[in-house]
């Protein structure tokens, strides 16, 4: 598992965000949906997003197919939300810690 | 009663979840429906910055909210280990946080750095059937310490909020 490390500031314990996978995102649908009609809508939400799939999204991919499967309704469109909350927080982090801000 | 997750933990809960969905909270309607309450909380408690945080299974999201932080008006939530929303997730009581710099989760959380914090208190937004979806939360930039009257009053408007959630899942 990748992680972003931050370093403790004297404000702010170290923090550590967890870099999105596609084995995550997968992991975590998985709660709601059968691997079958997981494996259709992943692909479906590629397509829409215009993603091609493959073991190495990168996060912004991720966070487009994850705003595709949370157009579904019920518990799966929680999971998609909630994934797509860490992804973007990863990806904020990682555009500060390129800038240089501590 | 807190319904049991398979693992323990509420938060984790799919019929916590399942409720979050029949009560369609995630839906762009919700949050202005959610308004007036997050409205009141910052009027009654007279604090900058409240929000209706639903907690999801990894990740908090602010449905409604007022006078945010730049940094949290763009991100709209953050990972449930930040959340000080969760605690009431697991715990079905408010949570209320006088100092963020002395208090033990307040140190813990990237949060009070990042927006500016130092004081919250949060009333569960607990349905009839005994989930809790998140808070009615108020946040501040100094300690403060909340008086009964203040719970009280976070309460009674997150009990308002849930009673028309539920109504108009009737519907």
């Amino acid at each position: 598992m990748s992680v972003l490390v931050l370093p403790a500031t004297p404000h702010r314990p170290r923090t550590d965000v967890e870099a999105p996978t596609r084995e995550k995102m997968w992991s975590v649908l998985s709660k709601a949906l059968a691997i079958p009609d997981l494996r259709v809508a992943w692909l479906q939400a590629c397509e829409s997003a215009g993603v091609t799939d493959q073991p190495s999204l990168s996060p912004q991919a991720l966070l487009q197919v994850m705003e595709e499967i949370s157009r579904r309704g019920g518990v799966v469109q929680i999971l998609a939300r909630s994934q797509i909350m860490r992804i973007k927080t990863y990806l904020f982090f990682s555009a500060q810690q390129r800038a240089g801000v501590p | 009663m807190i319904p049991a997750a398979s693992n323990g933990d509420p938060v984790q809960d799919l019929n916590r979840l399942e409720e979050i969905a029949r009560l369609r909270l995630l839906e762009p309607e919700t949050g202005d429906l959610l308004q007036r309450f997050v409205d009141r909380a910052s009027e009654d408690l007279s604090m900058p910055t409240s929000m209706v945080s639903i907690v999801l299974d990894e990740a908090q999201t602010f449905v409604a909210a007022r006078g945010l932080d730049p940094v949290m008006a763009e991100m709209r939530g953050s990972p449930v280990e930040w959340a000080f929303c969760a605690h009431s997730v697991r715990s079905g009581r408010e949570f209320v946080v006088k100092d963020t710099e002395t208090h033990e989760f307040g140190r813990q959380s990237p949060l009070p750095h990042l927006t500016g914090m130092r004081c919250y208190a949060g009333a569960p937004l607990k349905t009839a059937r005994g989930h809790v979806l998140g808070n009615l939360c108020v946040t501040g930039p100094n300690e403060r310490e909340f008086s009964q009257a203040d719970i009280a009053t976070l309460k009674g408007l997150a009990d308002e909020a849930v009673a028309m959630l539920e109504r108009r899942a009737k519907i």
